[in-house]
């Protein structure tokens, strides 16, 4: 930045490129005046040298000649050694004529020759340069050449000499170039000054401020051309305030004009647009300028309702036309306003000289109002078209003239059509409405349906509007109603029930013939009053019903009530009142009705049930208690069968016992066999009491019903039987989880008493197999208790859960015969059945089920 | 130590007669103070009535006690027993005919010691006797006497 700045100023302004120029000259002068004096100081100080050395040389020549024709080395020696001494000095060296060095002060050299010696005896330059200056000088003595002096010196102070000198030049140059540049710089200064005012007056024009003037003064080159500009600003800011006063003319014009009007350039930007546009269009000046966003819902809508494509927007149509655009509609969709506004457009292009469009103007006219007034004539206009009834219209003649979408149907009928006469009754109604200048009615049947036909005659046209309407429908419900109406009527006037309707006062408004004949008052002397003034109910029931009436307008809930009513002839009779109300279509109870029928003989019935209930009640009670004092004294015998039967059992037992301890000697064989026999009876008896005050228990007993694990009570039973008989080998097999609901105790008596058969039964079986299972037999689940015993002829199965009753005898199998009937009645009452299958010597199974 | 008696309650004579030969056959020989009706056991016990004049009563080591009896059944000795502080710690033995459940829990809750029942078959009644009469003789400690004094009620 800096660079280019600085290069701007130097190159590319007056002042600059003055300064630059002046700069210029003065250091190229300055450097060759440096240049021109440091040569030729060089030139002078070189022969300087030369005259030194030479001088040098000589005079070492002269005093050495002698040393060296003497051939004294070390006197040699001592003067080379003398000369290092002299400033400059770089080599001193002494030879005999033959080149052989003598002295030298290099040391190292002696002994040595010399070759580039002069071939002449005479002194002699060998080397002239600013490193080295390089003298031969004979040493003679009278003449006589006896050897060579040579000096060399080199230039190292005078190059010092000469740095200084240069140095100096290149200061003087600078100071000169600098000095030079400072005095151009105030030159230029001077001479640009007026040039940058006409400059800064420049400026600040383009900067916009069209008032600015140069006030240069003076008669010089810069003055004059700032005058000049001035004038030229004048004219510049006429032409300019006269353009745009013009602008602003046609703007506001454009702007103020009661037309919607659009501007847009070749490329359809929008340039203006006026107060009117930004009002339909329902855009703001900037929006349309485009400066700020429009809603995207924002767009043209054409007649039919789409959206319009960009392209057929009026300015774009015009614009690829190139042709003006007349009469076009659009709507306008504005989601501001919420409604499409119609508008009718021209769009003008407007050309230039060459023919190429500069500007098209387009223009909107609001046409929503007269487009809805538009669509509201249609709409009314098809108003008799839309009507669902048949709407026509006939002249005088009875010519059709119209007829709309509804009387179509009618003109099939009847074979007419618009423009034709109408068939001759219709056209006589035609004329006759016309004549009499009246609306006249009438039906007609068409077809399968009818029609109430209103014909108007409107005289100044001197035509007939003719209305029809479809009345089947209803005059199919009217015949309905007066059907129904009949029906209820017959039904109710023939009514073995005594029907009547009351009012809100409880007065009849109807009775129906069944009521005037029971109760034997006049038709009038009913209607009108209620049941308290006149009522052929004797009180209280006239009151109770008059309640239930009250109560029924109320609540608008039917109810019931059952009346005595004592009737001179026939004694008392009953009937069953059923009031219930009438809802008008409010749902309020307008009236109510009662129907009364005669349930007298009902009634009786109803006692004599009652009464036999009481007499069935007591004898109920009676026998229960009979049952009752039964159950107690069997009770009381079982218990005293318990106690006292058993005491003469145990004497007889005891005693025999004590006969065969002590009399044993007295008795034979045969007596102590029948003193065993009588004490095994004892026992077999004691057992038998056992046995039935058991089953008296199951009996009695009352149940406690719980979850009875039955596989569990199985196990129990087994162990038990197996430790009474140890000796046995019996192989039990007891499906587990058998659970049922019963009482523990009784399933476990049925339970003991199934399975101690089976151990009984198998005694005689080496071999003997028990199971306890479940299984499935006609939908019920079946426990049974299983054994490979002495089994039974199925023909006796039947008798096998009665009492006492044995299929074997005691000596084979000893028993009382109560365990199974002892079983049945548990089972019995677990509400479940118990069976037997079996086959001699093939064992036996017992079924169960326990509900 | 006075030697320990037992108190047969019973009105059977055929079953006073079978229980003193099974305490015989089992080798008891303890004395057996004999009661032929609750009333006479009450007595006993008691001290009272004809028991009033031989000093105070005996406290028997056990009581063997019938259920059904003439006068004052065995449920009613059990509970006048167990109601009078002098005799309430009394060991009793119901010795009877009846298995039925009310007997039982009644027997139970008046405070019976043990509730046997007598079987008909004369054996197991010996083996019955021999087994109580081990047991509430010789195996069971009696309560300590009661300080006491014997009262009419």
């Amino acid at each position: 930045m800096m660079l280019r700045a600085l290069s701007h100023f130097l190159f590319g302004t007056l002042r600059g490129r003055l300064i630059l120029g002046v700069a210029t000259v003065h250091a190229v002068m300055m450097t060759l005046f440096i240049v021109d004096l440091t040569s030729r100081q060089r030139a002078f100080l070189l022969d300087r040298q030369v005259e030194q050395a030479t001088a040098l040389s000589q005079a070492l020549a002269t005093s050495a000649a002698g040393w060296i024709a003497s051939n004294d080395i070390s006197g040699l020696q001592e003067i080379v050694d003398i000369q290092r001494g002299y400033p400059g000095v770089l080599f001193v060296v002494l030879t005999d004529a033959d080149g052989h060095v003598l002295a030298d002060t290099d040391a190292s050299k002696l002994g040595r020759f010399v070759l580039d010696l002069p071939r002449d005896v005479r002194q002699t330059v060998l080397s002239r340069s600013p490193t080295l200056v390089d003298i031969a000088a004979p040493a003679l003595i009278a003449e006589r050449h006896v050897g060579w002096v040579r000096v060399g010196l080199g230039q190292e102070a005078a190059e010092h000499k000469l740095a200084k000198v240069t140095r100096s030049g290149v200061y003087y140059a600078f100071a000169a170039i600098v000095i030079g540049s400072v005095i151009a710089w105030f030159m230029g200064r001077r001479i640009t000054r007026r040039l940058y005012a006409v400059q800064e007056t420049i400026d600040a024009v383009r900067s916009g401020n069209r008032q600015a003037r140069s006030t240069l003064a003076g008669d010089d080159e810069a003055a004059f051309m700032a005058r000049e500009f001035n004038s030229m600003l004048d004219v510049l800011a006429e032409r300019d305030a006269e353009l745009s006063a013009s602008e602003e003319k046609y703007r506001s014009l454009i702007r103020k004009v009661q037309t919607a009007i659009v501007l847009h350039d070749r490329e359809g930007h929008i340039l203006t647009a006026n107060l009117l546009a930004e009002e339909l269009l329902g855009l703001s000046i900037d929006q349309l300028l485009g400066k700020s966003l429009i809603d995207p819902d924002w767009h043209f809508v054409q007649e039919d309702g789409s959206v319009m494509p960009v392209d057929r927007y009026p300015a774009s149509l015009v614009l690829s036309t190139r042709r003006p655009l007349q009469g076009y509609v659009v709507g306008v969709s504005r989601p501001a306003r919420d409604s499409v506004a119609w508008m009718l457009v021209n769009a003008e292009p407007e050309l230039d000289d060459s023919g190429e469009i500069v500007q098209v103007i387009v223009s909107f006219v609001d046409i929503t109002e007269r487009k809805r007034a538009e669509a509201e004539i249609q709409a009314l206009a098809k108003f008799p078209a839309e009507n669902p009834n048949p709407v026509l219209r006939a002249s005088g003649e009875g010519v059709l003239l119209y007829a709309n979408r509804a009387s179509q149907q009618l003109l099939r009928l009847w074979g007419c059509s618009v423009g034709e006469r109408l068939p001759g009754q219709l056209c006589a109604s035609v004329l006759e409405a016309l004549n009499s200048d009246t609306l006249k009615e009438e039906e007609m049947i068409c077809g399968a349906r009818l029609f109430a036909m209103t014909f108007a005659p409107i005289i100044e046209n001197g035509y007939v509007n003719i209305y029809g309407r479809d009345i089947t429908e209803r005059r199919r419900a009217e015949q309905a109603i007066h059907e129904a109406q009949q029906v209820f009527r017959t039904l109710v006037e023939n009514s073995q029930d005594i029907i009547a309707r009351y009012d809100r006062t409880f007065r009849r408004t109807y009775v129906n013939p069944v009521y005037l004949e029971v109760a034997q008052i006049p038709r009038q002397e009913l209607l009108a009053t209620s049941p308290l003034e006149r009522s052929p109910l004797p009180e209280p029931s006239a009151a109770i019903l008059q309640r239930v009436l009250r109560k029924v307008f109320e609540t608008g809930a039917p109810t019931s009530v059952d009346l005595p009513w004592l009737k001179p002839d026939s004694g008392e009779s009953w009937y069953d009142v059923h009031v219930f109300p009438e809802f008008d279509r409010e749902g309020r109870v307008v009236s109510v009705m009662s129907v009364s029928r005669d349930i007298t003989d009902r009634k009786r019935a109803e006692e004599e049930v009652r009464k036999l209930n009481r007499d069935l009640d007591e004898r109920v009670k009676m026998r229960t208690a009979q049952l009752e004092a039964v159950n107690k004294e069997l009770e009381a015998f079982a218990y005293s069968v318990s106690h006292d039967l058993r005491a003469p059992l145990r004497s007889i037992d005891g005693f025999s016992h004590a006969l065969l301890d002590d009399c044993s000697g007295q008795l034979n064989e045969k007596g102590m066999h029948y003193l065993n026999r009588v004490r095994a009876s004892a026992q077999q008896m004691a057992r038998l009491i056992d046995d039935i005050l058991s089953l008296s228990r199951v009996t009695r007993g009352e149940l406690r019903m719980e979850e009875v694990n039955l596989s569990g009570l199985a196990q129990e039973i087994a162990g038990e039987l197996s430790a009474r008989d140890p000796q046995r080998k019996v192989e039990f097999a007891i499906t587990p989880g058998l659970v049922v609901t019963g009482d523990s105790r009784y399933l476990r008596i049925a339970l003991e008493n199934l399975m101690a058969n089976a151990w009984k039964f198998t005694s005689k079986r080496a071999e003997a197999k028990i199971e306890v299972g479940v299984t499935s037999h006609e939908g019920s689940l079946e426990y049974f208790v299983r054994d490979n015993g002495a089994g039974f002829d199925m023909q006796y199965a039947s008798q096998l859960f009665g009492a006492f009753q044995r299929l074997h005898s005691a000596e084979e199998f000893p028993g009382s015969g109560i365990g199974l009937a002892t079983v049945q009645r548990i089972i019995q009452r677990h509400r479940g059945y118990v069976r037997a299958e079996g086959q001699e010597e093939q064992g036996a199974t017992f079924y169960f089920t326990v509900q | 130590m006075a030697e320990k008696i037992i108190l047969l309650v019973e009105d059977n004579a055929d079953d006073i007669e079978l229980t003193l030969r099974a305490l015989e056959l089992s080798k008891i020989t303890n004395e057996v103070a004999i009661a032929r009706d609750g009333e006479e056991a009450l007595n006993f016990l008691f001290g009272r009535g004809p028991f009033s004049e031989k000093g105070p009563p005996q406290t028997p080591a056990v009581v063997l006690l019938d259920l059904k009896m003439p006068k004052v059944d065995g449920l009613g000795v059990l509970r006048q027993v167990r109601a009078n502080p002098a005799t309430r710690l009394i060991p009793i033995v119901m010795l009877t005919s009846s298995r039925e459940e009310r007997d039982l829990i009644q027997s139970y809750s008046l405070g019976a010691n043990s509730y046997v029942r007598k079987p008909v078959d004369f054996n197991e009644f010996v083996s019955v006797i021999q087994q109580l009469g081990l047991y509430w003789l010789l195996t069971n400690e009696t309560p300590p006497e009661m300080a006491v004094p014997p009262t009419d009620t």
